[in-house]
């Protein structure tokens, strides 16, 4: 391949670091989403020393924690989050995550600066991590995705937990909230997990026709399905 | 296999080791890492898929929210870049979608092809920038969408063609050639005004 001629490369080379964004962008985003997928943390919740503690981390101990761990929970079907965390989580995501249940690998990133002035800070969650139906719907699309995370979460450590007649009553509400969300494939798969525990085989091969064709989640549904024991009624 | 699955193995040689540990690992890194890694890049691509200044905080907060939740579905961890350009897409589009229909101007209901003009910085942002950078938008707006995607991706943002082939979900082939003909229009367009201020200034 050939290469650009040296006047068009210096215009490149000039123009690269343009529409990037500054370490107070990055401060900002962060702590926005640690606000969406994390609650406030314990006071008691001091990170433990990591050479990725930040100034934002420093004060908000945990809330990267708390993304952590809920990314172990919506992992569930893979192997990636609970490669992260080997235990499996029971609290949902929307429940705070003491730091020192996290591995310290899971400490904030480095910000270089820090966090933006108080005006550009996002709003602080709101103390369910459940809001109604109708509070969901006049959300912006934003903080619906942020809910339907942490319906998806708790859902996916109730099948952590075995406890497969609750998760199914969350993926339903999810299904109910969310019947087209983002994450509609993610919900088919863990309620295939679900109905295949409680025995449910039937509703499971339904369920499995939902999926997309060609998705990525099939071979994993029907792998958890394959290893999860019956435990019909429970 | 899968044009995806070709240009996802093709990331697996060697050429590419060089964009990170997760190519030389094969493993994903955790979440904060790759919010660490690739939050610049994913922000200077919503802003050049036409996210304006002022909602690119959100979509890109969407993006990470996305990954978050779905990067375990990811099946070749050396793809992790090019499977992050494709949420980046997906999210932006999604979002020019919902600004339209809630703008539902004339002027708002501009077709999805109309991205050259809204992908573009705005005069604000140019006027403090250099005039090569200047000229460089101004060629780049010049660009039909698939060629500036491909030209941006490559010279931009210094994506191998088998990276962006799986960003973008073509085939090699197809991301070379595009690649090539992006160039060569670039540079023709860089002559001709060139020659066309050389005139100028020596009418």
């Amino acid at each position: 391949m050939t290469k650009l001629v040296p006047a068009a490369q210096e215009l490149v080379d000039a123009g690269r670091g343009f529409l990037r964004p500054n370490a107070g962008d990055k401060a900002r985003v962060l702590a926005a989403l640690q606000a969406r997928l994390g609650t406030a943390p314990e006071p008691h919740a001091a990170p433990a020393p990591s050479p990725l503690a930040t100034p934002v981390s420093a004060g908000r101990g945990g809330k990267l924690a708390a993304v952590a761990a809920g990314s172990v929970v919506l992992g569930a079907l893979g192997y990636y989050f609970t490669r992260a965390g080997d235990a499996p989580v029971t609290k949902p995501l929307g429940v705070v995550a003491s730091a020192s249940a996290a591995p310290s690998s899971l400490a904030a990133p480095v910000l270089e600066t820090p966090v933006a002035s108080a005006e550009s800070s996002p709003p602080s969650p709101s103390s369910s991590p459940l809001p109604s139906a109708d509070a969901s719907t006049a959300r912006r699309p934003a903080d619906r995705l942020g809910e339907e995370v942490s319906i998806l979460s708790r859902a996916e450590a109730e099948l952590h937990s075995g406890r497969f007649a609750s998760a199914l009553r969350l993926l339903d509400e999810h299904q109910r909230k969310f019947p087209n969300g983002k994450l509609s494939q993610e919900r088919i798969a863990a309620k295939i997990q679900a109905l295949c525990a409680l025995g449910r085989s039937s509703d499971a091969d339904a369920e499995l026709a939902r999926l997309a064709p060609d998705s990525v989640h099939e071979g994993r549904a029907r792998a958890a399905c394959s290893k999860t024991p019956s435990v019909n009624g429970r | 296999m899968t044009r995806r699955d070709s240009a996802a193995r093709a990331l697996g040689s060697t050429e590419h080791v060089e964009h990170g540990e997760a190519l030389a690992t094969q493993e994903l890194p955790p979440f904060e890492a790759i919010y660490e890694r690739y939050f610049e890049f994913v922000w200077a691509s919503a802003r050049r898929l036409g996210v304006s200044a002022a909602a690119v905080d959100d979509v890109v907060q969407e993006v990470f929210m996305l990954i978050h939740a779905k990067v375990h579905t990811l099946r070749d961890p050396a793809a992790l870049r090019s499977w992050i350009y494709g949420v980046v897409r997906r999210t932006a589009s999604d979002h020019r979608r919902a600004q339209r229909t809630k703008d539902a101007s004339g002027a708002a209901m501009a077709a999805e092809s109309d991205l050259a003009r809204e992908a573009q910085p705005t005069p604000q942002e140019l006027s403090e920038q250099s005039d090569q950078v200047k000229l460089l938008y101004s060629l780049l707006a010049e660009l039909d969408e698939p060629k500036r995607e491909v030209f941006i991706l490559a010279e931009l943002e210094e994506m191998s063609v088998p990276e962006i082939a799986a960003a973008l979900e073509i085939p090699l082939n197809t991301a070379y050639s595009r690649l090539r003909n992006a160039r060569q229009a670039f540079e023709e367009r860089l002559a001709r005004r060139t020659a066309r201020l050389e005139s100028g200034g020596r009418s």
